[in-house]
């Protein structure tokens, strides 16, 4: 009787890298979002603006880790290899959440407030 | 729908975000940073009463925002406060950093060390004490928009709650895995710390002046 052998199937490359392409795209469109925002507000708002953006990026990063947690946020599959530093997509929220609070914490929000209260009355 | 994402609509949403993560931003990090170096069940408690305690002391300190301004020099021995705690984090990650090396070189033939840990009970001091410094700093510097617009404080407290609690466990799960970036955190934290003294100061000199000309 022959023996049928059957092979693991290997994981779907498009997929694993399709999500860490959306996670990539995602950080550059936020990346370049904060950048014109640092370049085109005024300096009593660049830094709420900047937080508010790494927070963004940071809630965006979670969504997409907690949507998909075998594939990004396990650190198997979708995670990136920089210097031999093995960072996943937790790794990313961590750190945007960081940035966007210590943003938020370095700008005046006392200062920054009545501006925007200022614009919208314009 | 187009009112939905109105200028206006999108102002006020970014100014909640801002209060917000001013309410509770280092609040979060001071956490993350206590609760880093516990294990991960422990880690899970301290998040929650760091959280539950930074909730009952805001709720305690904004029911008496006019008592507490009313007292001079409460600003500078909330940022004192804080600067003893952002001493204590320094130490405990000096040690981490001496045990470690010590552990690697130690390490035992089953890849065991004996390195000594951070207790919950330690950890659920320091947040404790930086929670009374820095919630006591959030009511007071919110003290003026609380008058003006209360509800706007009340839904900023509950939003700040549940952004404690995601963001505190984002940077414990970072730091626990990359040790090296508590030292940002704990930069950040000394910050506030020296904001808080520097304006504690400013307030208290004049009537330090007053005394001693008197």
């Amino acid at each position: 009787m022959p023996v049928e052998l059957s092979t693991p199937k290997p994981p779907d490359l498009r997929e694993r890298h399709g999500l860490t392409l959306i996670l990539a795209v995602g950080l550059c469109a936020a990346a370049t979002l904060a950048s014109l925002s640092l370049l085109s507000l005024p300096a009593t708002l660049a830094l709420p603006a900047f937080s508010v953006i790494c927070m963004a990026a940071a809630t965006f990063a979670a969504v997409l880790a907690w949507l998909k947690p075998t594939r990004i946020a396990a650190g198997r599959l979708g995670a990136i290899r920089l210097n031999a530093i093995r960072l996943n997509a937790w790794d990313i929220v961590g750190a945007l959440t960081l940035i966007g609070i210590s943003a938020a914490l370095l700008s005046d929000p006392e200062q920054a407030i009545p501006l925007l209260e200022a614009r919208q009355t314009d | 729908m187009s009112e939905i994402f109105s200028v206006e609509v999108l102002t006020a949403f970014l100014q909640v975000i801002m209060i917000d993560l001013v309410l509770a931003g280092d609040n979060a990090i001071v956490i993350g940073l206590a609760a880093a170096g516990l294990p991960a069940e422990q880690r899970k408690k301290a998040i929650l009463i760091g959280i539950m305690a930074a909730t009952v002391l805001r709720i305690i300190f904004a029911a008496a925002t006019t008592q507490l301004l009313q007292i001079v020099g409460l600003l500078l021995a909330g940022g004192l406060l804080l600067l003893w705690v952002c001493w204590k984090m320094w130490r405990e990650l000096r040690a981490g950093h001496e045990d470690a090396e010590a552990a690697a070189s130690l390490e035992n033939g089953d890849g065991t060390s004996k390195a000594p840990k951070k207790t919950l009970a330690q950890a659920t001091w320091q947040i404790i004490i930086a929670d009374v410094s820095m919630s006591l700093d959030n009511v007071l510097a919110v003290a003026g928009a609380a008058r003006e617009h209360p509800w706007v404080l009340v839904f900023g407290l509950a939003l700040s709650i549940a952004l404690m609690g995601l963001a505190a466990s984002f940077i414990a799960n970072l730091l626990q895995k990359h040790r090296w970036i508590a030292y940002v955190g704990l930069a950040v934290i000394l910050y506030v710390a020296l904001e808080m003294i520097y304006r504690g100061t400013n307030e208290v000199l004049p009537h330090v002046s007053a005394l001693v000309s008197a």
